[in-house]
Order: C-alpha cells, then structure tokens, then sequence
C-alpha cells in the first residue's frame, strides 16, 4: 500500500468517527456544565437562580436546553436593571455568571462555591409582607360603606376597581433603579384603602411604601396618607411622597397578643400614584 | 436531433433495496401528540369524516364529534375545511375501510393519520423515488449520482418529514414527479395515454396543494417541449401531449371545482377566502391569494436561514442551477429551461408568500413540491463534477456528497423525533432535534406497538439512517487498500459533513423562546409518555383555561414566558407562582 493510499484510509476512519463526534460534540454543554452540575445537587424549587446574561449558557443533553432542570431561574443584564434580593422571598440565591455581585444586589452574605457559582442568603430577619397575600383583608371605604377587595386577580392578590391598576397584589417594580418585589397598593379615587394584616405573633412590623421609579419625582403630585393602626388604635399617621427615593418608611411596634394592623392608604388625586408595600413582620 | 438515452440494462436497474431502505424510517415512525392538535392534518382528516359520515363538506357535525380546530373556513355560519381537498378526497376510501373493519364503527384520529401517512405519503414517496430514479436514467445521469439523488430526495429532503405527517406537500410532490415522469414518456412515446396520466396526476396535485398548478404548468411546458423536439417539430405530437393531459386532469379538476362550488359557491373559490384565523385571513387577502413580490425576508428565510432555509437542510441543492445550465448545453436545452424555469417560479411564490414561515415546520415546506426538480438539476450536476477526472472537480463532488449526508442526518434524526419545528427556535436542528435525541425521546413508532422503549423503539430507523448515509458516502466508490483516490473522497465527504455540524452547531445560541418551548414539549406535549404530565403553563393563565390555546395565542403567552429580556416580568410571574404554591393552589 502506497502513502496516498495510507492517507487515504486514515482519512477515511477519521471521517467515520468526525461525523458522530462532531454531532456528540454540539450536544455538549461547553460553558455552564460546572455550575449546572453545582445547582442541580445544591438547589431546590425554593430558592432563586439569576443567571447574568453574559454568560455564555448552553443546552446541555441532560438538562434539555434547561441547565438548571425544573429550577426556578431568571436572567438579568449586569449592565441593566437589577433585582433587589432582600425584597425578594426565597431564602438563598444563586448567582451565575459575570458582572453579579450578590451586595450590589442587596445579599450581603456571600458563599463560593465551585463552577462560578456565588450562592447568597437572604437577610430577612422576619417575614416579608409579600409572601403574606393570602392572609392579608383588603378593602375599600368611602363614606363609611366598607367594600371588601375580592380575589381572583390575575397577580394573585385582590381586585379593588375595576380598573387594571386597582389592585392589591405581589408584583415587581422598578423602584430605586433596582428591581423590587412587593404588593401592588396603588390607592382608589375618592377611597380610602385599608390593608389587614395579622401580626399574631409578631413584635415589629419594619414595612415601608414604595413609589416606582415611574413616578418618583413627578411634580404636584399630592402624598398618599397612611395611617397605622393596631387593633383599631390609631399610632401613627404619616403623608408619604413621591420625594427623595420615594420610599417611606413605616415602622411599628407591635404590642403583645395584638392580632391585627391596619395600614389605611388615601390620598386627594388617586392619578399617577404608582406604589407598593413591603418590608418585614419581625417576630 | 433526440437525446441520447440510456437504455435499461446500461441504466442498473431500479435500486429497490436502497429505495425501501429510504422509506423505512417513515415508515416505522408515526408521530402522534394529542396536545398539538395539529391543524393541518387534522382538519384534513375532518373534511373526509365529513364526506364518508354525513355525505357532506360541511364540518360542523365532525367538529361536534371530535373536537375543535384552528384551519378551518366558516361560510355562512358553517364550517369547512380551509384546505385544497386532494388528499381529503384519497383519504376517502382508506378511511371507509377503517371504519368498515372496526368493531365500533370509529376510527381514532391518530390510527387514522397514521394509515393516511402510511399510503398516502410513504407509498407514494417510494413509487415516486422509482420513478425519480427513471427520470434520471433518462438524463443520462451515472448509477452513482442517481443513487445519491435518491437518498438526498429519499431521505435528505425537507419533504421527508411531510411523509410522517399527513400534510398535502409530500404527497404533491410525489404527484408532480408522477406527472413529470408520465408526461416525459407521453413525450418520448407520442403516447395519448401517458399523457392522460401526467394530466390526472396533475390535476390531483393541484387539488391537493393549489400552488402546485405552477409547477404541473411547466410539466405540460416541457413535455411540449420534448414532443416537439423528439418529433422534429410536428405540432401533432405537441397537441396530443397537451390534449391529453388536459383530458386527464379533468376528473381532478371537477372533482375540486365541485368541492368548491359546494363548500365556497364557486367553483374556483376556495376555503382561503374564508379563512376563520383573522391572522391568517390578513395573510390570504394580500396579494393574490396570500402571494406578493418575493421580500428580501422571504428569500433569505425561505433559502438561507437555519430555521426554514432549503439550502441550510439542503446544501447541496444550490447547483440544480448548474445542473440546469449543464442540460441546456447538453442537446437537453427544454430539461434545463423548463427545470431552472419551474424553481425559480416557485421560489419566488415561496418567498413571496405572505406566511413564509410556514408556521411548526422542518424547512420550508411551501417550497417541498418542488423540490425533486430541483433534485434533477442537482443530481446532473453531480453526476458532472463525478465525471470530470480533471482536478478538482472530483473532490468538489465528494464534498458535495458530505452535503448529502448533512441533510441525511439533520433531516433523519429530527423525523426520528419529532420534525415539527415551532416558529421561535432560530436552529432547530440543535436546539430541539439534538436536546430530544439525547434525551431518548422518540415518537410512536411500530417499536413503541411492540412494547419497545427508548432507544429501542428507534434502532429500525437509527440504523436505516446510518446505512443511507453510508451508502450515499461509498456508493460508486470501490474502496479497497489499493485506491487512494476513492479512500481519499469517501473521506472528503465525510469532513465534509462532519464540518457543516460542526460549523453550524457554533452559529447555536440559546434563546429564552428556545428554551421555553422545548420545555413545554417535553412536560406538556410529548408523547409516548412515561411520566405524569405537567399542565400547560398557557392553559393555566387566566382566560385559557376554559376553551382551546390558539397556536398564536400559544406562540404570544410562550414569548411572554420566556424569561431572558424580561427580567422584570419573569421574577413577576416567579413571585406570583410562588405566592401561589403555598396558599396551596396549583
């Protein structure tokens, strides 16, 4: 057998294995293996996956285009809008990929892991207020006639109008140019909105209003009003703007074997005040 | 002066084995998902409900009986089939035969569609092939080439998964190759009757798929054309010919005109006048029929994108120009005219059709009607570089056969899963045949009727795969130790195809609208099912829950699923679902 012909066949056996192993080959996960491998043992339908969109993730044969299988993930630009972690309810997170500081994100713990993997706590100290929708009685009153807010509303929460933004309910906002979760409390014309929330059990309620950045700033808008009470007794009453960072803090002790607080939102111009609730029930 | 001709013994023979070979994975697959609804096959299968149960075209009653579907036309109040009735109307007596020999008196739609698939497009794609092959004896085109030209036809084509289907292309091409094969003959021949059959075959491809009318035209064109140049330019033969094929499209064409005159009130009005999909009717009433000027989009979707392009599946296919140029400078000037003439038209009808996309679609499956002409061209320009012995013309020839064994296995592997391409993956091949095939995920198959799992249920059309793409790698090459040139182009092919999937395969990325619907076809849609099934997240949202997901109402909520870019919206519904989950709701 000559050379060419020896070329020819080595070629020729290269070629019967090229055509399986290229096919083999882009089936492959190449990039997100390492943290796919990490998550699939570390994480549970509990906790949240944030995948930076710069890294470069693909399908891999055992997780079907899904590296991360069932688990709940969501995709974010460093460069853009980010979430606020400690407004959102699971208790860890996992960051995957460049540009995500689990700090910058409002996690302050932080753990290593192998894979690229930044695993992060939530610093809730309690309970968030959104998580408790389904325990919340909402309702509207004007002139003395108290009108309960019934579910099903397409956010999980209640309808209160019947227009769109009438409602109370868990929602995402961009607020403070971070990505905040919390409940949908935009105030109804002429309304006064109150928000029942059982605190058995609970010592301090750290909650807060929150204006979208959407709003934030915008001039002659009046403040929304809150007042918070405890067991029907009135402890404090507060005008929240859309000022400043549009945050307004609203921070109440809870006395022992209370059993309910009462945030009571009104304003005199329902237009344009596109708020939120959340923060913590501290036990 | 007349061709030369290749007489039959000089030709080989017709390569049953390797044409049977070639339908074998149709043949054993039958994709069935309850959940899709498919609409085009099925609305099809309703219209002959329609005829055999109620003696009507009138759908209303079958719809009743079997439940809702998207492509339909409504008429005064009344519902009807959207599609050309061809191959309702052949599904007619396969159909009363079922339900003669069940013991109930009904027939399930998947055996049904399944039976249809079966004779109405897997039997004629193999008679077709035969023929195909004739055609090519006629073009004086080696063994070798033809071979090959079968198997990128048989196997390798966009039409194949059309074959598994019960979609009207496959069986329209194999109409138009039936046409073409039998005109070419009345032309050869002088022959009436031969040419009454190219007009039945004809008329029945043009009820079958409307635009097809197109290519029957230059069917009638060329066999003219050859009449008059075999006969040394008596217009006798040319009128025979085209009489002939007039007589014989007659039954198909009354048949059609009197489906129309009794479903739409005129006997050329069709069902897409009265398209019921408001999408789709704002489609048909550009245009004519739906048909504009070809765009710069549909020519690169049509053509060149991973998602639908002919000649991303189909490489190789980009020298059927050549080959065209080649037989008008071989005495066979009418071949290469009429051949280059047909593919252009139909590509601009293509591309110029306002819903190019074509909707969940392996290619472009407007364009599979045509496609064994351009098989013709192809395979005679094939046959070319593998004649010329000057350099490099054979290692051209090889490489383009690594084309052929690219379309081989992109093409075989996703009608060994599922072929059903949606609209939102950009490179389907990998984003949803690969994800499939390594996951085990095989459709119903003869295997699966036999208790088989898994891979087992697919070794049958695995290994009829492999052995089409061997036999496309060696055939005409007698690879021994001693012949460098044939080891060296049998190796040239197979680089060749190994590079295209690779070189593809880099171009992937993971898209949200990818992922998204992979997922749901795997937790909602697929079936054989071992598992539970997870509900439909779509069917889940509020308003869906009590009537049927329209595909673009699906392909609408399935974007807004879709996580990446909408950060803002996904944390939303993840906030929502969890909120959910523990109030304990579903």
């Amino acid at each position: 057998m000559d050379l060419r012909a020896l070329s020819g066949a080595v070629a020729l056996v290269g070629g019967l294995f090229a055509l399986p192993a290229s096919l083999w080959w882009s089936t492959t996960e190449r990039h997100s293996a390492a943290a796919a491998r990490v998550l699939r043992d570390l994480a549970t339908p509990s906790d949240l996956i944030i995948l930076s969109s710069r890294l470069s993730a693909r399908p891999d044969p055992g997780g079907l285009m899904r590296p991360f299988g069932a688990l709940a993930t969501v995709v974010v630009d460093p460069a853009g809008t980010l979430p606020d972690l400690s407004t959102f309810p699971q208790p860890r997170f996992f960051l995957v990929g460049e540009g995500l500081d689990p700090v910058a994100l409002g996690a302050p713990r932080r753990e290593l892991r192998e894979g690229g993997v930044v695993e992060a706590t939530a610093p809730h100290a309690g309970e968030l207020l959104v998580k408790r929708m389904e325990s919340l009685v909402v309702s509207v009153e004007k002139d003395g006639a108290v009108q309960p807010c019934r579910p099903p509303h397409a956010s999980g929460g209640v309808r209160c109008g019947k227009e769109g933004w009438q409602y109370v309910g868990p929602v995402v906002i961009k607020a403070r140019d971070r990505l905040v979760a919390c409940l949908w409390s935009h105030p109804v014309r002429d309304h006064t909105m109150h928000v029942d929330i059982p605190v058995t059990g609970v010592s301090r309620a750290a909650l807060w209003l929150q204006y979208a950045d959407d709003a934030r700033g915008e001039p002659g808008r009046p403040p929304i009003n809150v007042t918070t009470a405890v067991d029907g007794n009135t402890v404090e009453q507060k005008a929240c703007s859309n000022a400043g960072d549009g945050r307004c803090a609203l921070d109440t002790a809870i006395p022992t074997g209370a059993r309910t607080l009462r945030l009571s939102l009104s304003t005199t111009d329902a237009a344009r005040q596109l708020n939120c609730l959340g923060g913590e029930l501290i036990p | 002066m007349r061709p030369l001709l290749l007489t039959s013994s000089a030709a080989g023979g017709r390569p049953w084995a390797l044409i049977l070979l070639l339908v074998l994975l149709p043949l054993w697959n039958h994709p069935y998902f309850e959940e899709l609804k498919s609409p085009n096959p099925l609305v099809r299968t309703y219209l002959t409900r329609a005829l055999v149960d109620h003696h009507t075209v009138v759908l209303d009653k079958v719809e009743a009986e079997h439940g809702w579907v998207m492509d339909r036309a409504v008429r005064e109040g009344h519902l009807y089939c959207d599609k050309a009735p061809g191959s309702s109307f052949l599904l007619v007596p396969v159909y009363a035969v079922m339900k003669a020999l069940s013991s109930s008196g009904k027939v399930e739609t998947q055996k049904l569609l399944a039976w249809g698939s079966v004779l109405l497009g897997v039997l004629p794609t193999f008679l077709a092939l035969a023929c195909l092959d004739s055609l090519l004896v006629l073009l004086m085109v080696t063994r070798a080439a033809r071979r090959v030209a079968l198997i990128a036809w048989g196997l390798g084509s966009v039409g194949v998964p059309f074959e598994l289907l019960f979609f009207g292309h496959q069986l329209a091409a194999c109409l138009v190759v039936f046409a073409l094969w039998a005109a070419v003959h009345a032309a050869r021949k002088s022959s009436f009757s031969w040419a009454m059959l190219a007009g039945f075959a004809g008329g029945w491809a043009a009820i079958t798929e409307y635009p097809t009318t197109l290519l029957i035209g230059m069917v009638g064109l060329l066999g003219a054309g050859m009449a008059w140049r075999d006969s040394g330019g008596a217009p006798r033969a040319v009128v025979r010919l085209l009489l002939g094929m007039l007589v014989g499209s007659l039954v198909p064409l009354g048949l059609g005109m009197a489906y129309h005159q009794a479903a739409f009130g005129g006997p050329l009005t069709t069902g897409y006048a009265f398209i019921e999909n408001p999408y789709f009717r704002s489609v048909h009433k550009k245009g004519l029929m739906g048909v504009s000027l070809p765009t710069l989009e549909g020519l690169g979707g049509t053509l060149f994108s991973p998602a639908r392009g002919l000649f991303y599946f189909q490489p190789y296919l980009l020298l059927w120009p050549v080959g065209c140029v080649l037989l008008m400078r071989s005495r066979r000037a009418v071949e290469g005219w009429v051949l280059l003439l047909a593919g252009l038209l139909y590509i601009s009808f293509a591309a110029g059709f306002g819903y190019w996309l074509g909707g969940w679609s392996l290619g472009p499956r407007h364009l599979v009607p045509a496609v064994p002409l351009f098989t013709l061209g192809f395979a005679v320009a094939l046959h070319t570089l593998e004649t010329t012995e000057k350099s490099p013309w054979p290692v051209l020839g090889a490489a383009v056969r690594g084309g052929v064994v690219w379309s081989v296995v992109v093409v075989g592997l996703a009608c060994a899963t599922h072929s059903g391409y949606p609209e939102e993956l950009m490179h389907p091949f990998f984003q949803m045949t690969l994800p499939l095939l390594t996951a085990g995920l095989f459709p119903y198959s003869v295997g699966t009727l036999l208790g088989w799992k898994g891979f087992a249920s697919a070794v049958v059309p695995l290994t009829a795969l492999v052995l089409s793409a061997l036999w496309a790698v060696f055939v005409g090459r007698a690879v021994t130790l001693g012949r460098a040139s044939s080891l060296g182009r049998s190796a040239v092919t197979l680089w060749t195809a190994a590079a295209l999937v690779l070189g593809m395969g880099l171009l992937v990325r993971a898209t949200p609208e990818a992922t998204h619907r992979l997922a749901w076809i795997i937790d909602t849609v697929w079936e054989p099912r071992e598992g539970p099934k997870r509900p439909d997240p779509v069917k889940q949202a509020p308003g869906f829950s009590s009537r049927p997901v329209r595909q673009d109402e699906r392909n609408h909520v399935g974007r807004h699923h879709a996580r990446i870019n909408e950060p803002a919206r996904a944390l939303e519904e993840y906030v929502r679902g969890v909120v959910a989950a523990e109030a304990g709701r579903p």
